[in-house]
Formats: C-alpha cells, structure tokens, sequence
C-alpha cells in the first residue's frame, strides 16, 4: 500500500501534463456554462440588489430572483446542471485516455494521446460504464436497499424510531451504503485499468480479470480509496474556503479569485492523476502476483489459456498471457 | 362580579389594558385515557357566566375532534386527508367525542340538543352541538353544567391524535363556544360565535380558570398546560392534576418515552443586554422599566428518545423568545411553559400552538452536519411560543381574522429568528436565506384573496397560508418601514398591552396605528387587508443628453445652426445635460417612494415622491451625465411586486454583479465535478 501511494504521490509532482488535461475536462463545461449564464445573469446587474451581490451574499437577491424572474433562474440552473452533466461524461470519457497515458509514461503531445486513448477506448468503457451502473444498482439498490427494507420489515409498522431494528437499519444504511458504493466503483476502476492496459478486450473480461486482484486485498485498496479522498476533500475544502473568503469586490479582486480557484483545481486534477497511479500500482502489484502462481499452476498442469479469448476489435484485442 | 361583568361590556365604555381577563368560563375536568383503545372518559364541571346584556336561551358547545369522526365531516371535506404535508389513515384512524349526559341543576338539558354547521350548512358535520336550556339563563348569571363524555383519539395527521403511545391532546374537552356581548369586536348585537373545526382553524375561545384531573398507566409521562399541584399513584394508574388561571384553552400530552429535560427562564441571566439596550432606545423606556414584570419562567422538554441532544436547541430559542417578547410585547405573565417533542412518525402533531404548552418538531438527522443549519428547530419553537402571545394571549378570533393570530406570528417569528440567527436557513460558506426574506418572495405573488376573510373561505389552500402568514407578516413589515422604527414598535407594543387577556380584532390593531399618521397606511388597510392590491414601482424611462443648442431664429432675428457632426461629438461631451427620467406606479397600493439619481461624477440627486400619481417625470439640467435611475434604492417597499424594474443603468461602474454571479456559478460547477474526483 505505501509503494502504491509513493506512486501516486510521484505521479502527483510528476505529470502535471496529465493534470493539465484533467483540469481542462473541468474547464471546458464551466467555459460553456459562463458564457450560457450571461444572458440568464444580467438581470442582476440592474437589480437593486446588484450592489450588494457585489459586497457579499445576499439572501433578498436570491429569493427575489427565484421569485419573480423565474424563467432566468431556472435556464440557470438548467445550465448548471447541463454543464454538470456534461463535465461528468466528459470525465468519464477521458479516464480510459489519463490511465493510458499514465501506464506508457508522460509522453507528448499529451492532451493528443489523452483524446486518442480516450476515443480508442470509449466502446469498451462505455460497456465498462455500463455494467458498473448495473451493479451500483444491484449493490447499493439490491443488496444495502434490500437489507434495509427487510431490517424496517422487522422493525414492523409500528416501531418508535430508536427501535434497536430501526437503528440497526440507519447503521447498516450509512455503513453499508458507502462501503459498496467504494468497492463497487473501485472493481469498475480496475476493470478500466485493464482495458487501458490492453489485457482485455471486452469490458465483460476486463470485469472478470478485475475480480481477484481485488479478492483478499480489499482492505488495501480501499485503504488507497479512502487517503485519496481524504486529500481530494481537504484540498477542495481548503480552496473553496479561502476562495470564499477572498469575496471580491473589483473585477482585478475577481480575476484574482477565478485565478486562484482554476489553481486549486489544477493541484486537485493532479491529486486525482495520483490517485490513478496509486491505483495502478497496487494493480500492477496484484497481477504481477497471481501471473506468478498462474505460470506454476500452468507449469504443472498444461498451459491452459490464462483468459477468456476477447472478441473485439481494436487496440483492446488482447489475450497476452504473463509477461 | 357580576356587575363589573355587566358594566365592562357596555358599548362605549372606555378601551383599558387588562391586568387579568374578564373571567367567562371555569372547567374542573377529570379524564382518564386508555392508551390501548385510544379511548378519553371524561367528565367536567362547567361554569359559564353570561357576559351578555340578554338572557340567553340556548348554549353552544365545540366538539371538536368529531372533525376525525368520518370523511363526511367539514374538516375532512377541507383537507381531504391531507393537512401540513401529513396524511389521515383512512382505515383505522377515525376518531370522535361523544357527549353521554349533560345536566343543569339536575335536569338533563342534552334532550333537545341538536347539531349546528353555521358556516358551511353541512348536515353531516358535528363539532358544533347547540343545547337549548330548559330556561333562559340571566345576564350575569352563571350555569353550572356537569358533563360527561367520551372520545376516541384518531391517528394523528392534523394536530391532535396519536401515534403508537404517543398521544397529544389539544381540543379534546367539551368547549363552551363564545358568547360575545354587545360592543365586544365591535358587534352591535350579543351573540353566539361558534364556528365548525376547520382544516385551517380552531381557536376562539374565552377565558377562564382550568383544573384538569388526568388519569394514565403509570408508566406514562404526562405534558400538559398549567402547573402540577398533585399526584397520587394506585392499581398501576397514576392521576396528575394540574391547575391553570386566566387562559382559554388547555391541552395535554402523554407518552411513556418521554424524556424530560428542564430549565428555567432567568431574565437577568437571559435578556440579552444588547437587545434591552435597544429596545430601551427605539421603546423610549428606562432599562429598569422594561425588566420590571420579566419573571423566571419554569422551562419542561418533553423529548423524544433519540432527540435529546436537541433539546438544547429549543432551550436557547425558548429563551430567547422569552426575552424578545416580553421587552417588545410584554413579560410572559404563566410560571411555565411545556414543550413537546413529538415523534418522527408523529409530525402530524408538531409546530402547535396551545396555552402554557406547545408542540415543536425535529427529526434526528436535523441535529448532523450540514443539515443543523436549517433552523427549524428553532423556527418552530420562536413561531409556536410566539403564539402564546398573538392567539393565547391577544384572543384573537382565528376563524375570521387568521392574519391577527398566524401573521402577527409569522412577523414576531421572522423579527425573532434574523436578529438571533440572521438565517432561517444557513448554509456553509456564509449562504444562507432570512426569515423576512422568505416571507417577502411569498407575499409578492399575485393575489386572489384579501388578507382578511374567513380562514375556510380563501380560494385555495396556497392562497390561505399566504394570505395568513407570509403575507400579513410582509405588510408589518411594510408598516414597520413606513412609521420607522420607534413608531412602530411603540404601536406594536401598545396594541400587546392594550388587548393582553382581551379579544382584539383588526380595527382595534388598526386603530393603534392610525394616530401616528403613517404615509401610506390606509392604502394598506384598504388595499392589502381588504382588498388585493399590489404595488410595482419601476423606472420607465431614463435619458440624458447634451442640452440641446437652439437653433432657429434668435430674437434678433439671427439664424442659430445646430452644430456640425464634429463639434457636435465634441460638445456632447462638455454637457450641460438635460435628465429625463419617469418613474411608474403598477397596482393601487399609493405609497410613498424615493428616486435617486446618481450622475457620472457620483452627484445622487433623491427625490420623495408621493406615489399618488401613476407617474412622475423628474427633469433636470446637470453638468454630468445620468449613470443610474434608481427607485426605492434603500429598499423601503418591501411589497414591490417586481423589484428587477426598479434600475435603469446607463454607466456601469466597477464590478459587474452578474459577472461575480456567474463566476460563482461556475465554481460551483468546477467544485462538484471535481468532488467527483475524491470518489473511486
Ligand atoms: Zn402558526
């Protein structure tokens, strides 16, 4: 585990191109979204409250806006949401292109082999994300809703809400509901792992191969999972806080602040390129580890085929053995 | 006794603030609840006095929780099973109150008794039961009735009921209805104002003493109005009886998972001295003055388990409700006051207003970051004690002028919670809504209602909440802004004097403020409390232009040319510049507003206009340039309908609000993409 995060902590300094990239997946939708709000947004300007929106918040301007220019502010949050979205896939799409990247070493143009890997990968990902999606819905639907239900069946119709059922039922929830939703989301990155490195070629096997790097090293791997975060959560929390209390009032105080944030998200982009190469070497380690006992089981035995044969196209399609 | 009662009442005699109220009714009631069968057995002596200056042949009683008897009744014609974002159970949860015998001097007077439903003629409704008396009761004198009765509590959904083993009663005793003299709100005539239990009403009760013997399984924790003067234990029951002078209405509530929690108002401890100091300036009243009648008031929690940790919350709000409306009304005049917690699946119950008791609400997860910063805890306590002011001890008459009781609420509550915690709603980074501002967004709205009307009369549900809380609490608010500060308040604290153990209604509230000749005022009454009006002030136009040079013949008969385009680029700098600006009024609320000017070299020119016109055209001739055409720039009309027409910009300066808006807004998108970016 510390060879993994001195990995991710290298990576972290070391590819700020990558970060670059990250960053720009950022960017980009928030671009959009600034230019779409101009319209939207220029009520304010002429508002009584555009003065002291200026100054600070105002609770007045927001309540009055919700209130009585409602189309602006719903195309505002509709914008908001769309660039949500949109930053989201587009994220999405590019973590094939990032481990790509990542795994054959920083070399340039970057942002060309990010969009290169990313396009060349975005079926199998696509699949990837699909089958992810099906099983958060199994995991965290099925399974932790599941429980839960039947935990409140138990409880009965009647139970007072400290009932031990009951509690037993909030535990479970906000135990059992993270922990899936990491474990679940880390055998999904793993799989994307191995279709960046060309082991699979269908997002079925890349879920298959993923499986027992994981089994036996969970604790491990969400121990990587959870660090991250914990960087990810202080670096955005620390930036977010200073940024809010810098609260310009010129446009040179506000340039200053939209610099200091896209900043901040830049060391955040490189915190997540760590957490990738983390990522990787903890995978790198696991299959370096069952290739071994895969090669003396099959010294013994015949020399069965180590995977399933993939039936894609494409830089994907690969049935390499061990090394 | 009499006589004063008698006197008292005569039209014309003169208006007197009360130290204690003119007592009508005395109840001395025994129940016992069975927990299991949701069943009351009760039985009361009532002592009634007629206040009138007629004999009075009949009385009038509520039976309030038949509102629960069947899906017929008004009530659930009313709500339609749905009440504050609660639902009845529609299989099981009935529940009803039965009247078994009523006797006066011996005589059973229930015989000829018949069911009433003066508001809306439903046959099937049976909260009001009218009793003839075998023969007219004097002016001045009191029936002494002995009643019993028995009553099932439904699930609860609208306020009164149970849940499980919790139960919480409020209308749960036969109610001797109000009998209003002559002169009393102003009737001509003495008459019965008895009206059916509505989805959105039921207090108007008069005053009187309470003793209430309560009989429970002992492991039950019994809240209840008033203080307890005894308690004896036998066969696994216990009987608490508690005891409450000069109210008018009293509720209780029992549940074995109680925990109590208890503390004690200390006014010299818990006025803050910021707000004595300026309460002191803006009331024109010595510090020594204003804490004279505060007393230590006994403080009971009646928690959920699982809310403890939150008790703590209401206390300070308590407290501080304490504080704020005995220095701006006056000093809480009970020893104690009882809070009930009700539970999770029972919030049917919560945010209800009784005498010396109220219900508050929370859930366990309002206690966990960041969702403590939705004050609702503390909204519910500041709105639910403040009550106890404007319906418990300003009687008002819920059923016709809820504005008196939920509006004034809805105002003392927002005033309450944005001086204490500046946000209703707070979240991180210094986000967050006020209390005032709430109520504002709600009240602009268009209208279809008057403020004033019968609370079952209003054309919707959304149109009643409105018209009841947001926005009377918006129009004060409006007044407030009008009179100033000292004025106002002076006002406001008069009327708490003047009516306190009284029955006010909206003239006698009116009436108060009318001395201080408040520009604008009656275009509220009128417009706002009896009618829809709106105001929307906006600014039509904005010119400024380079004087015109003449051109034409001179008085010497010397033809002026206008400038050529060179010169004319040149002198369009220079000034001096001719300002046009016109100002409209939308709506028929005339109040008065100011326009403000702000020219390029940052010269503001204010003008107050009247507001009676439609219009003004301001005019004038000015070395610099118009930059801004502002009406109301300091944000007096808390009633404009539209506040985004009230600027006109021709120079911008300095930073663009939307400009910071937009960037935020994209920051905001930025951070919870790359929130993403601390999960796998
Ligand atoms: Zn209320």
């Amino acid at each position: 585990m510390s060879d993994a995060l001195r990995a991710g902590l290298r990576a972290m300094a070391g590819q700020r191109r990558l970060a670059g990239v990250l960053w720009l997946s950022l960017v980009l939708p928030a671009g959009v979204a600034f230019t779409a709000l101009a319209p939207l947004t220029r009520l304010l300007d002429s508002s009584p409250s555009g003065a002291s929106l200026v100054k600070g918040w105002d609770s007045w301007a927001l309540l009055s806006w919700h209130a009585t220019r409602t189309a602006q502010w719903k195309g505002t949050l509709a914008v908001v949401l769309l660039a949500l979205l949109g930053g989201w896939l587009l994220q999405l799409f590019l973590t094939g292109g990032v481990l790509r990247v990542l795994i054959a070493g920083d070399r340039r143009p970057v942002l060309g082999r990010v969009v290169a890997g990313s396009v060349a990968l975005f079926k199998v990902n696509l699949w990837a994300t699909g089958r992810y999606l099906l099983s958060l819905a199994f995991w965290l639907g099925g399974v932790c809703g599941g429980v839960a239900w039947l935990l409140g069946k138990v409880a009965g119709a009647s139970a007072v809400p400290e009932s031990p059922w009951i509690q037993a039922r909030d535990l479970w929830l906000l135990s059992a509901g993270p922990l899936g939703f990491f474990m679940v989301s880390l055998r999904f990155d793993l799989a994307r792992i191995a279709l960046a490195r060309g082991e699979a070629a269908t997002a079925r096997i890349a879920y298959r191969l993923s499986g027992p790097r994981i089994r036996g090293h969970r604790t491990p791997l969400l121990g990587i999972a959870l660090l991250w975060s914990g960087v990810a959560l202080a670096l955005g929390w620390a930036f977010t806080t200073i940024g809010v209390s810098m609260n310009p009032g010129s446009v040179g105080a506000l340039l200053a602040l939209v610099l200091f944030r896209q900043a901040g998200f830049a060391v955040q982009a490189a915190a997540r390129v760590g957490f990738w190469a983390s990522l990787l070497r903890f995978d790198e380690g696991r299959r370096a580890h069952l290739a071994s006992r895969t090669i003396r089981l099959s010294d013994e035995e015949t020399a069965a085929p180590l995977h399933d044969r993939g039936d894609g196209e494409g830089p994907g399609h690969a049935t390499s053995g061990p090394p | 006794m009499q006589a004063f009662l008698f006197l008292a009442f005569l039209p014309g005699s003169p208006a007197f603030a009360l130290e204690a109220p003119r007592k009508v009714v005395d109840y001395d009631i025994q129940v016992t609840l069975e927990p299991k069968e949701r069943l009351l057995t009760g039985h009361e002596t009532l002592r009634w006095t007629n206040p009138s200056d007629l004999p009075v042949a009949t009385l009038k009683f509520h039976l309030y929780w038949n509102a629960f008897r069947n899906s017929a009744s008004t009530f659930s014609q009313e709500s339609r099973g749905h009440l504050r974002g609660d639902e009845a159970d529609r299989k099981e949860g009935w529940g009803f109150i039965d009247v078994t015998s009523m006797t006066w001097s011996g005589a059973d007077v229930l015989k000829g008794a018949r069911f009433e439903s003066p508001d809306d003629g439903n046959a099937d409704d049976r909260t009001v039961l009218a009793v003839p008396l075998p023969r007219p009761a004097a002016p001045g004198e009191t029936v002494a009735l002995e009643i019993a009765w028995k009553a099932k509590a439904p699930k609860v959904f609208a306020r009164a009921g149970h849940v499980r083993d919790f139960f919480m009663l409020g209308q749960w005793y036969p109610k001797i209805a109000v009998l209003e003299p002559r002169g009393m709100r102003r009737r001509a005539e003495a008459g019965w104002n008895a009206h059916q239990y509505h989805a959105f009403s039921e207090f108007y009760a008069d005053w009187g003493d309470y003793r209430v013997a309560i009989t429970v399984p002992e492991a039950f924790v019994v809240a209840s109005a008033g203080a307890k003067v005894s308690e004896t234990r036998k066969d696994g029951r216990k009987t608490l009886v508690f005891a409450q002078e000069r109210i008018h209405d009293f509720a209780w509530s029992t549940d074995p998972r109680y925990v109590v929690r208890e503390s004690r108002f200390d006014p010299t401890r818990d006025v803050p001295a910021s707000e004595l100091e300026r309460a002191s300036k803006v009331l024109g009243l010595s510090r020594e003055e204003l804490m004279r009648g505060l007393r230590p008031v006994q403080l009971r929690f009646y928690m959920q388990p699982g809310h403890e940790s939150q008790w703590r919350r209401y206390e300070e709000a308590q407290k501080w409700a304490l504080a704020w409306l005995g220095l701006w009304a006056f000093p809480y005049p009970y020893a104690q006051v009882s809070v009930i917690d009700p539970p999770e699946d029972g919030m049917g119950a919560a945010g209800m207003e009784y005498q010396t008791l109220y219900t508050a609400g929370t859930d366990r997860r309002l206690s966990w970051w960041p969702l403590r910063g939705l004050r609702f805890q503390e909204g519910v306590v500041l709105h639910e004690f403040a009550h106890g002011y404007w319906y418990g001890l300003l009687a008002s008459n819920e059923f016709e002028e809820s504005w008196m009781d939920e509006g004034i609420t809805t105002f003392a509550e927002s005033v309450m919670m944005d001086r204490r915690y500046r946000y209703f709603v707070e979240l991180p980074f210094g986000v967050g809504l006020a209390d005032e501002d709430r109520n504002r967004a709600e009240a602009i709205g268009r209208d279809l209602d008057p403020i004033r009307r019968d609370s079952w009369a209003f054309a919707s549900e959304p149109s009643y909440y409105r018209n009841s809380y947001a926005r009377p609490a918006t129009v004060l608010h409006q007044i407030r802004r009008l009179a100033g500060e000292e004025a106002f308040w002076r006002a406001f604290r008069s009327y708490a004097l003047r009516w306190r153990f009284d029955h006010p209604t909206a003239e006698d509230f009116f009436d108060l403020f009318r001395p201080l000749a408040i520009p604008g005022f009656e275009s509220l009454v009128a417009g706002c409390f009896s009618g829809t009006s709106f105001v929307d002030f906006r600014i039509v136009s904005a010119t400024s232009e380079r004087q015109a040079s003449r051109a034409g013949y001179d008085d010497r008969g010397r033809l002026l040319l206008p400038p050529d385009e060179k010169n004319k680029r040149k002198a369009d700098e220079k000034g001096p510049f001719e300002t046009t600006v016109v100002v409209g009024r939308d709506g028929d609320l005339v109040l008065p507003v100011e326009i403000a000017l702000t020219f390029e070299n940052g010269q503001v020119s204010r003008t107050r206009w009247d507001g009676r016109e439609k219009w003004i055209r301001l005019r004038t001739v000015y070395a610099s340039r118009l930059a801004r055409a502002e009406v109301d720039p300091s944000g007096t009309i808390v009633l404009d309908r539209d506040p985004f027409n009230n600027v006109r910009v021709l120079r911008a300066k300095g930073l663009s609000a939307a400009a910071k808006v937009r960037a935020y807004a994209v920051h905001l998108v930025e951070n919870l993409l790359s929130l993403a970016w601390s999960l796998p």
